[in-house]
């Protein structure tokens, strides 16, 4: 390299020697399937073709190797294992198609799934189909690191292979096509599946709203009214339609199946199509595949939460709910339309809601009630008792109340800032001369006049009436 | 109407601003003629001796705190003593933290008499129990009050009269608690009064502090608080009152109660309670208790979750449109358009004598505001006859003052602003505003 003109140091270009592997105590079904790796095939690039002629050669081989090394390949073929690493991969199959499935190195699991994709291992079609699920559905549970992927490939496969469309009845785009189906043809549906789709199709989760959760019918009523007006208004005032504007077109796209997989495409395939569902189509044709449909970036769609927000915003203080929310809009056709339907909703309620009154059973209520009030008042028992209570003690020639001497005596002094430790001097109980004067006055007042809790003293409110019933 | 003016102010200022009043409720009492009859039954059982357990179920609003009161202000007016609480996490029948213990406090703390209806009337039963016992001595010894011989007299007899207490569970402790109060008092010893009354209240920790203090080696623990509650109703009435009514709200408490076993021990409680009262263990002592349908009737966690309790409870296979106002459990019902018609109809009539005119309110507009009251969206769930009254004395107010402005009108203006319900002044704090938001 360079302009050094000594010929002992010029380079030229020569072979990459490869690794020497030593393949002679290897089980022969391996050292077969070794032997194609020697010929032309480029090395060091993934090799379908390759993979897919060892992968039929080594359908069937079993093995029983133990090897405990964690084995980490990116994009794993047999041709980048070694052969320990191959035998262990293949005694972990062994288990597996026995039943007996165990957590493995990531590589193998992936190794495992590119040789069902490419229906090794299989009788056919349906039944590679069968055996990804079931490996999705078990192995997850120990490693879920190859579910999101397992998933994409699965459908890829169900695609691919032209299987049963009902298949893809889970899958997040079917989900979200039959969602957004629901509202496009909302005539169609039910008012639960319309409230569904918007909620599932939403950023803005509508269903966790304070606000539904106490007025569930209401709520749903004047989302669905509101969303179909607002859809009107796009049909007659904008270019395009709600759906367009929030969730995109229906567009062609250009799609990879089996992305980041090792799979061979194997023999001519012929140009196909592939219907999913009213708005959704796989086409193959001249060697690219196509995708038609809403672009699935669309999920949850944030600009249809934000109106939904504003609704339920609009709603609660349309309502005079305790708890307000911040729209997410702020548009004056949209604030009319929401406030106009709602406005409809509420006097359509008011129509329906009928408050009757049945005149013939009021004069019962009315002569019930003056009988229950006639048994809870007890004033006229009361006045009794303290009438006989007064005729058995000495009346003070001052005392026109129906208080004993000593209760008079006492309030007087409290009334007139007296001196009343005779009280304890004639041995009496301050606290029951207090308790007898509330009761006995009770009636009179409606209320307790004297108050000893911190100190003994008539309350306020009743001081000039007491001053006019007791003389100094 | 004839109200004293006294009660119409109570009234009409307490259900202003929301409350239940404390007076005057036999005025706006509607409906429930045989739910009150048949707790008035019940207060008449108690004052000859007997007892008697009710539960009084309804939803939110159906009135079950006005009944409450209601009976409450009856029975202090027929000189009974109230003892009431409300259940709540940290108060409940029976718990390993106490918790039984912290209702029977709250329960001695709230203990009423007519004279002093919001708690606190312990010291001053003590205090009338002797006086009475002094007085029943002066009479039948003939002895004056400054007599020397009337303390041992006194003291006889008061040891006679506890002694019947004896024959019951912690009577003899009881008994021994009350002497002590008495020679206090005997001795002006205001300190050993103050040290009873606290053992009374269950304030002593453990029995040391009750030995250190008071020289008695006991105290009222969280396994036998409702022992003392029957001794006390006894004790009440040797003291001259008629009986003890013991209310407890809030039983949705222990419905909450996330542990089934700890559940399971508050229900037995409950259970033991409701037998001592209807096999007469109990006596001249009756006990309420309210809550909700759920947490009366769900078959998972409330009180018909337990089997003894829901055989003994719940309906019978012929109840059905008759309710049966003997069986133990009361169910409230709303009260119906007719009987919120007349309830306002009362409320006028209160309102006028209150303010001394002449009403000219007329029956179409009682009606007028009946139908647009509860035709408020959300009428249906949340109106109780707490925002109704609220809003009819808000109408009553503006139309004493303007006399020429009309119901209707009035009404149907901008300015007149519903009172919100109870559950939205509160907001609803089980609700997060993350659950608004997707993550």
């Amino acid at each position: 390299m360079g302009n050094n003109n000594d010929n002992s140091q010029v380079y030229y270009d020569e072979p990459i020697n490869k690794e020497k592997r030593n393949d002679d105590n290897i089980p022969q079904a391996i050292k077969k399937a070794r032997a194609l790796e020697d010929s032309l095939y480029s090395y060091n690039q993934i090799n379908e073709q390759l993979f897919y002629v060892q992968g039929k050669l080594l359908e069937n081989y079993e093995d029983d190797f133990v090897y405990n090394e964690n084995v980490i390949r990116y994009y794993p073929t047999y041709d980048r294992l070694s052969n320990d690493e191959l035998r262990a991969y293949f005694s972990w199959r062994t288990k597996l198609r026995k039943g007996n499935i165990e957590k493995t190195s990531l590589s193998f699991a992936f190794l495992y799934i590119y040789e069902l994709l490419n229906q090794i291992g299989t009788t056919d079609v349906s039944d590679g189909y069968h055996k990804l699920k079931n490996f999705k559905d078990e192995y997850t549970k120990l490693d879920s690191s190859v579910g999101m992927y397992i998933n994409r490939w699965l459908n890829d496969y169900i695609i691919y292979n032209e299987l049963d469309v009902a298949l893809l009845a889970n899958s997040k785009e079917v989900n979200y096509d039959n969602n957004l189906l629901v509202l496009i043809k909302h005539d169609n549906y039910k008012k639960d599946d319309i409230i569904n789709s918007l909620n599932f199709l939403s950023s803005y989760k509508f269903i966790n709203s304070p606000f539904y959760k106490k007025n569930k019918d209401l709520f749903e009523e004047v989302i669905i009214s509101t969303f179909f007006k607002i859809c009107t208004y796009y049909e007659n005032h904008h270019r395009h339609d709600l759906f367009h504007d929030y969730f995109g077109y229906v567009e062609d796209r250009l799609v990879t199946l089996f992305m980041n997989c090792i799979f061979y495409r194997k023999g001519k395939f012929s140009d196909r199509e592939y219907v999913i569902d009213e708005i959704r189509k796989y086409n193959y044709e001249n060697g690219s595949w196509m995708v038609t449909g809403y672009s699935p970036y669309n999920i949850p769609c944030k600009r249809l939460g934000k109106l939904l927000k504003t609704i339920d915003a609009m709603a609660r203080t349309k309502f005079n709910f305790s708890r307000s929310l911040k729209k997410e809009m702020a548009l004056k056709w949209l604030d009319k339309i929401i406030n106009d339907e709602i406005d409809v909703i509420i006097s359509k309620k008011k129509e329906t809601k009928v408050i009757e009154i049945d005149f013939s059973k009021l004069s019962t209520i009315r002569s019930d009630a003056e009988v229950t009030k006639n048994k809870l008042i007890i004033d006229e028992e009361q006045d009794e008792l303290d009438e006989e209570i007064n005729q058995q003690e000495d009346e003070d020639e001052n005392n026109d109340t129906n208080l004993s001497d000593n209760e008079y005596h006492l309030l007087k002094c409290l009334l007139y800032d007296m001196d009343y430790t005779w009280v304890k001097n004639k041995g009496l109980l301050l606290s029951v001369l207090v308790d007898n004067i509330n009761e006995k006055l009770f009636d009179y007042f409606n209320d307790t006049i004297l108050t000893n809790d911190d100190k003994l003293k008539i309350i306020e409110d009743y001081i000039d009436d007491l001053k006019g019933m007791i003389k100094r | 109407m004839k109200i004293p003016k006294r009660i119409a102010l109570i009234l009409i200022n307490s259900l202003k601003g929301g409350v239940v009043p404390r007076i005057g409720l036999p005025y706006i009492t509607v409906g429930r003629k045989n739910e009150i009859e048949a707790l008035l039954n019940d207060v008449d059982i108690i004052g000859e001796g007997g007892a008697s357990f009710r539960f009084i179920v309804g939803k939110y609003g159906s009135g079950k705190s006005f009944l409450l009161q209601t009976i409450r202000n009856y029975v202090m007016a027929k000189n009974f003593v109230v003892v009431d609480a409300d259940l709540s996490p940290e108060r409940r029948l029976q718990g390993t933290n106490k918790q039984g213990l912290a209702t029977y406090k709250e329960l001695i703390k709230n203990m009423s008499t007519k004279t002093k209806p919001e708690g606190g009337a312990l010291t001053l039963i003590l205090d009338r129990w002797i006086n009475n016992v002094q007085q029943e001595v002066i009479e039948e010894s003939n002895v004056s009050i400054s007599d020397p011989s009337l303390g041992n007299l006194v003291e006889k007899k008061v040891n006679k009269i506890i002694y019947s207490l004896n024959e019951m569970v912690h009577g003899f402790d009881f008994a021994k608690l009350l002497t002590i109060y008495y020679r206090a008092y005997m001795n002006g010893d205001d300190g050993k009064k103050a040290m009873v009354v606290k053992w009374f209240r269950g304030e002593y920790n453990n029995k040391s502090e009750a030995k250190e203090e008071l020289g008695v080696n006991i105290c009222i623990t969280d396994d036998d608080w409702y022992e003392y509650l029957k001794i006390f109703a006894m004790f009440l009435k040797q003291a001259g009152y008629a009986g003890m009514l013991i209310l407890i709200d809030e039983l949705v408490n222990i419905y909450k109660i996330p542990n089934s076993i700890t559940r399971q021990y508050n229900y037995e409680k409950i259970l033991m309670m409701y037998n001592d009262a209807l096999q007469g263990k109990a006596q001249y002592m009756g006990i309420i208790m309210c809550g909700t349908p759920q947490c009366m009737e769900d078959p998972h966690k409330g009180v018909y979750s337990y089997e003894a309790l829901r055989s003994r409870l719940s309906a019978g296979h012929f109840s059905g449109d008759h309710k049966d106002y003997l069986a133990p459990v009361i169910h409230l019902e709303a009260l119906t358009y007719e009987e919120m018609l007349i309830l306002v109809e009362k409320l006028v009539e209160i309102h006028a004598a209150l303010h001394e005119y002449e009403p000219t309110i007329k029956q179409e507009d009682l009606v007028n505001f009946i139908k647009i009251e509860f035709s408020r969206i959300g009428a249906n769930s949340h109106i109780t006859p707490r925002e109704v009254i609220r809003d009819f004395i808000e109408v009553l107010d503006i139309i004493y003052q303007n006399p020429s402005l009309k119901v209707l009108d009035l009404l149907h203006s901008n300015e007149f602003n519903f009172a919100k319900t109870e559950l939205e002044e509160k907001g609803n704090s089980e609700d997060d505003e993350i659950s608004e938001f997707e993550i």
